[in-house]
């Protein structure tokens, strides 16, 4: 127990580490979230000069820190300018440093060479800093008279007293006003022109100073007098800004500069491919003419050139915009054309009203199915549409035959066959159709794009189409049943005539015959036999033919009565008891004859029966097939 | 009309529809692929289709630093038109590795003798605006989705080109595993927040018009839609 309260203290002391461990492990992880990312660089810009003269284009400049690190470098691109320069800043997350710490100094070279800067060069998170670079360093005892930061009376050495009296104001500080290039803003340009108006009738001596025009006697009154003797080197070879230069030096340091020989002299500088400028036959920088081809917005290819990148082939980033849906042109982009202004085709917003594609139709290959593969293709429609065809000639020739079926059914199953066939062969050539323009549009002249909506068009209304054929055979089978009910409505109207004036005639006959009868029964020699069949039968007929009378002048049809009377009539005729009757009574013979012509036109009559039958019942047929058109709502 | 006649042509009416459907089918498989065939007379050239929608960016720029993006750029605009009508604009940076010159400027403000290399302006990358005082930041274009936001190895600046705001899991899920940190400046509080995959962070969404810090392990492509 006493151990464990000793070590309490201590506990609680390692937690506390602990937590303060954490804390600063999170405090750490924050810091570095902060500061992890890449940081802004400062940005330098300013004038530059070269021996008292605008820096010349092509020029590096070099920005390193206070360590010696580079942190960034600019080519001049404007005589005597130089930015904007990217310097940028070390990133505190990595070992290595990339650039400057916020407050670091900044150091500029140019020409490999150190150079006085005028202005902040502190290095700066994200600012933008205005710094003016002179080339070289000056300083007194350079033996360079700097026309910006040295005269005669800061540094005498490097400027040294012209014969006669001091300018302290006069010329002096007037050109070097002009040298110095006016302001930074926008003098830059002004102060180059009026440096070369100042330079130009002269030989350019960059060493030499505005004022310096005499000789040096300083040395004259000591009683010796020191002879120069300048070496120089060869030659560079001639730079891009058409100068090359070398350097003299004076063997004897005399420290005057009477026989100085020149250190830059102008030169025909020779155009390469590879020298950063546009020059020679050059289209463009180093590129066009006899260099390599230029990467413009005419290549025809996608690619990156002027500090940008292309977004589709020549167009967009440093070239013109790309065709998009907003820029009020009718223009082809993303795979597809416009239809109109900034709509249809690849663009989101419809066109209004129907707009067909405008892009001309070029079809390398021939269209006509002789002269292509497509013959093939036309010749087994060809076949199929024959093949459907014979078989439905078949078919109805063997419908035509079925002598089972009534007329009414035949009809209607040729009727069926038929409307098969005429589908048939619409339904094959809409899918020849179909398929020749797919075959046309898209493999034979593969631009079948422009025209899709022909053939969708096609697609979506065929079935359409189709139903509508459809429809049209239905009705015209429907149109064909009325026809045939309404003419055997007529035929049976006919039928009922024709039993009409049959029933007129028989009405005739029937009463001359029934006269006839009457005689003969009432004669002597027939009451004798009273009682006798052939009376009785003779006598049934009678009552027979007057019961028929009766019932045709009321304009009905008593068919089992006529029957009847047939059935009697017949026995008379084919029995052989009354053949012999008949032959031996001629009064009775006569009537017989007359019998004979009765019956045949009751069997007439009869026909006309069946007639009506067959009829009725091809009505009831017909009217239940309507009836039944009728329910599906044709 | 007996009902085998009936069957039949239904039938054959079944038979044409399938025909005119598989036909429909080969027809749109042939033309409307994920890229297609443009003619234009004789250059045919491939382009990859991404549908645009008509899409507006308006927000606040803050005094000082905003990290942003702009999702409706569709197509790379010159810079002049995307922020030359703000009046209080200082300069844009953009930040693209490169062993020579990683930082891309723009600043009105500087001498015309300045060489400003940010000239154009994109919705894949995200970009540091400094601003003088605090305005409204307005622009017509339009929304170009899915777009491929190219990743280099380390940091990227890139912009988020879509207006919808996902969840970060949701969001970098095209590059599972291939980053090791997310961040996005916060102006108004002037600090970072962050995501770090699998740790998660105080960023637990993306949002339009940021722009944000992609520490990538592998170069690739991330997918926005």
């Amino acid at each position: 127990m006493l151990i464990k309260e000793k070590n309490k203290p201590i506990l609680i002391r390692k937690r506390c580490l602990l937590l303060l461990i954490l804390v600063i492990f999170f405090l750490n992880y924050e810091i570095k979230s902060v500061m992890a990312v890449p940081p802004l660089p400062t940005e330098f810009y300013g004038i530059i000069r070269d021996y008292n003269f605008n820096a010349s284009v092509g020029g590096v400049v070099q920005a390193y820190t206070s360590n010696g690190v580079l942190c960034g470098s600019f080519k001049i691109v404007n005589e005597g300018y130089y930015g904007s320069l990217t310097c940028r800043a070390d990133d505190p997350e990595t070992t290595s440093i990339e650039g400057f710490t916020p407050g670091e100094a900044i150091i500029f070279k140019y020409k490999g060479g150190f150079t006085t800067a005028n202005g902040d060069t502190l290095g700066e998170y994200g600012t933008f800093k205005y710094v003016n670079l002179t080339y070289p360093v000056v300083y007194c005892g350079d033996n360079f008279c700097d026309a910006l930061y040295e005269n005669s009376m800061s540094c005498l050495n490097d400027c040294p007293l012209t014969n006669g009296t001091i300018n302290l104001t006069g010329n002096q500080t007037g050109n070097l006003t002009n040298i110095s290039g006016g302001s930074a803003q926008g003098g830059g340009s002004g102060g180059e022109k009026e440096n070369k108006k100042e330079n130009a009738p002269r030989e350019i001596t960059p060493w030499s100073n505005e004022n310096y025009s005499g000789n040096y006697t300083g040395q004259e009154g000591l009683g010796f007098t020191c002879k120069e003797s300048w070496i120089c080197s060869n030659w560079s070879e001639c730079k891009i800004n058409g100068f090359q230069n070398r350097n003299c030096t004076d063997k004897s340091r005399c420290g005057t500069f009477e026989t100085k020989l020149p250190e830059v002299q102008k030169c025909t500088y020779l155009p390469t491919c590879f020298d950063g400028v546009k020059n020679g036959l050059e289209e463009g920088v180093d590129c066009g003419g006899l260099c390599k081809p230029c990467i413009t917005c005419s290549d025809g290819i996608q690619n990156c050139h002027d500090g940008g990148c292309e977004e589709g082939v020549d167009c967009g980033g440093p070239c013109h915009p790309c065709p998009t849906c907003f820029d009020s042109v009718q223009n082809c982009h993303d795979g597809g054309c416009e239809e109109g202004v900034d709509c249809g085709g690849s663009c989101e917003k419809k066109c209004p009203g129907l707009q067909l594609p405008t892009t001309k139709f070029v079809c390398k290959k021939d269209f006509n199915p002789l002269s292509n593969q497509s013959i093939f293709f036309f010749l087994l429609m060809i076949l199929i549409l024959i093949i459907g065809a014979v078989y439905s000639k078949l078919k109805i020739k063997e419908v035509k035959n079925n002598k089972e079926l009534t007329a009414i059914k035949r009809a209607k199953k040729i009727l069926s066959v038929r409307r098969r066939l005429y589908l048939f062969i619409f339904i094959t050539l809409l899918i020849t159709v179909i398929l020749y323009l797919y075959y046309y549009f898209f493999i034979l002249c593969e631009i079948g794009y422009p025209f899709l909506w022909l053939l969708l068009a096609l697609l979506f209304i065929s079935p359409l189409i189709i139903h509508e054929i459809i429809r049209y055979l239905e009705y015209t089978e429907n149109k064909r049943l009325s026809k045939l009910e309404n003419l055997l409505n007529i035929h049976y109207k006919q039928i009922e005539n024709l039993l009409h004036i049959e029933n007129e005639n028989l009405i005739e006959l029937e009463e001359e015959i029934a006269d006839n009868l009457y005689v003969l029964l009432e004669k002597p020699a027939y009451k004798e036999r009273n009682g006798l069949d052939e009376e009785k039968l003779l006598r049934e007929i009678y009552r027979e033919l007057v019961l028929l009378y009766s019932k045709y002048k009321e304009k009905e049809n008593p068919i089992t009565d006529e029957k009847n009377l047939c059935d009697n009539i017949y026995k008379i005729i084919e029995d052989e008891k009354y053949k012999q009757l008949i032959e031996k009574n001629s009064d009775l013979r006569a009537l017989i004859n007359k019998f004979k012509i009765l019956y045949k036109q009751y069997e007439e009559k009869q026909n006309l029966y069946d007639e009506i039958t067959k009829i009725e019942s091809s009505k009831e047929e017909l009217k239940e097939d309507l009836q039944e058109e009728k329910k599906k709502g044709i | 009309m007996n009902e085998r006649n009936i069957k039949v042509e239904e039938v054959l009416i079944l038979i044409t529809v399938i025909c005119l459907f598989i036909l429909t089918i080969v027809v749109f498989e042939k033309v409307l692929p994920s890229s297609f065939k443009t003619i234009t007379g004789e250059v045919v050239t491939t382009v990859n289709v991404t549908p645009l929608h008509i899409a507006n960016c308006n927000f606040t720029l803050y005094s000082g630093l905003n990290q942003v993006s702009f999702f409706c750029i569709a197509t790379m605009q010159p810079v002049n038109f995307v922020v030359g009508g703000l009046s209080n604009l200082d300069a844009v940076f953009e930040y693209e590795e490169d062993e020579s010159d990683s930082w891309k400027i723009y600043n009105p403000s500087l001498p015309s003798f300045v060489v400003q290399d940010l000239d154009s302006m994109s919705r894949l990358k995200g970009y540091w605006i400094r601003m003088n005082a605090e305005e409204n930041f307005s622009l017509e274009g339009a929304l170009r989705i899915p777009s491929q936001v190219p990743l280099s190895v380390g940091w990227n600046l890139v912009g988020y080109p879509t207006n919808v705001i996902k969840d970060v899991n949701t969001s970098f899920a095209s590059i599972s595993g291939n980053f090791t940190e997310v961040r996005t400046y916060n102006s108004s509080s002037g600090s970072f927040i962050s995501y770090i995959p699998g740790v998660g962070g105080v960023l637990n969404q993306t949002e339009p018009y940021r722009g944000y810090w992609l520490n990538a392990t592998i170069s690739g492509v991330w997918i926005v839609d």
